[in-house]
């Protein structure tokens, strides 16, 4: 596996690198902290009051409370096994309406991961927002488009796993990005892999897309 | 006294210029700190993000003017949620008063004659 630093200082082009978002790695702990927290109550609240109850009382909140421990387990194994995602984009501009960029995801596990079935799937979408509704409500979130990316190529040496994803901006069915004080249009990269041997996880990417044409729809336009 | 705004084209690209004439009749005098500038209105969710695109220009003695459009956009979109609409005003800044806007549409940088082959259609069938 041919280093993506060194490879794309051979042919010339700079390596812009986007880590893992950040959001996802704060929304991971706020889960792992909730279920742990809300599980430890559920148990002593089933020790203390069920004990004395009917017995379905003390099943039902035991068995409630063993879901919740599951899920921050599962959740902490989750962080544990896998080390944080990067993807390289083979230039330092940001993406443009009409691109279509290779770009390379990496992600190192704690551990060897086997590599005859390991599979990655990936996703590109934009998404409206409005931060902050009139009436004091939540932010609201309205997905414009969401397209599968293709992935061109797989490739696991003893606990890495790389892939090369094929990523298409469409020229007119979504706005490029866009950051006002109370609306932004964002883009997400999304990669989802599954391997034997260790748990299944998605990773986002925050990418940019500028507001202007690539190259090559300039140059097919052009033709 | 409102003047009469006219613009060479009302469709620009990001990081490109929008550029135009202000005339004034021969009996109003122009406000003093009357300039011309472009803005940006974004509407969803019931919020409205109103922007200045760049600092307020002034014309010069023939009425021309120029304003900067940025190179970030945004460009003019109605989205599911959010929509996005760009106009040319002549404000008085002294009052805040806006004396004549007209609408723009803001499109992608090179992507001018894309987008107005899209905005013409398919070509009939005859």
């Amino acid at each position: 596996m041919e280093d993506y630093e060194q490879e794309s200082e051979r042919r010339g082009l700079p390596v812009q690198t986007v880590l893992g978002d950040e959001g996802d790695r704060h929304r991971a702990i706020v889960s792992i902290v909730a279920t742990a927290v809300v599980g430890v109550v559920l148990v002593a609240l089933a020790l203390i009051i069920g004990a004395d109850g009917p017995w379905w009382f003390f099943a039902l909140l035991g068995g409630v409370a063993f879901v919740t421990v599951a899920i921050a387990a599962w959740n902490v194994r989750v962080w544990v096994v896998w080390g944080n995602p990067q993807l390289f984009l083979p230039s330092s501009q940001d993406l443009a309406l009409g691109d279509r960029v290779t770009v390379r995801f990496r992600r190192r596990a704690r551990g060897a991961v086997k590599p005859d079935a390991v599979q990655i799937r990936a996703r590109l979408r934009c998404y409206e927002e409005a931060l902050g509704a009139a009436d004091d409500t939540d932010q609201s979130e309205v997905e414009v488009f969401d397209s599968p990316v293709e992935v061109s190529r797989v490739d696991v040496v003893g606990s890495v796993v790389e892939a090369d994803l094929v990523v298409e901006v469409p020229l007119f069915a979504a706005p490029p990005s866009m950051e006002l004080t109370r609306h932004r249009v964002g883009w997400r990269l999304i990669v989802m892999i599954e391997a034997p041997g260790v748990p299944d996880d998605d990773s986002t990417f925050a990418l940019i897309v500028a507001p202007r044409l690539a190259d090559r729809t300039l140059v097919e336009a052009a033709a | 006294m409102t003047p009469i705004l006219h613009l060479d084209g009302d469709v620009g690209e990001c990081g490109d210029t929008i550029v135009g004439t202000v005339v004034w009749s021969d009996t109003d005098a122009p406000p003093p700190r009357a300039a011309v500038r472009l803005r940006h209105r974004a509407e969803g969710a019931g919020l409205v993000d109103e922007t200045d695109a760049a600092d307020p220009v002034r014309w010069d003695e023939r009425g021309r003017f120029s304003c900067p459009v940025p190179a970030v956009g945004p460009i003019s979109f109605v989205g599911r949620l959010v929509s996005v609409s760009w106009s040319v005003e002549v404000v008085d800044l002294g009052s805040g008063a806006v004396l004549v806007s007209v609408p723009v549409t803001i499109v992608p940088a090179g992507g001018l004659a894309l987008w107005a082959q899209r905005a013409a259609g398919p070509p009939a069938v005859t």
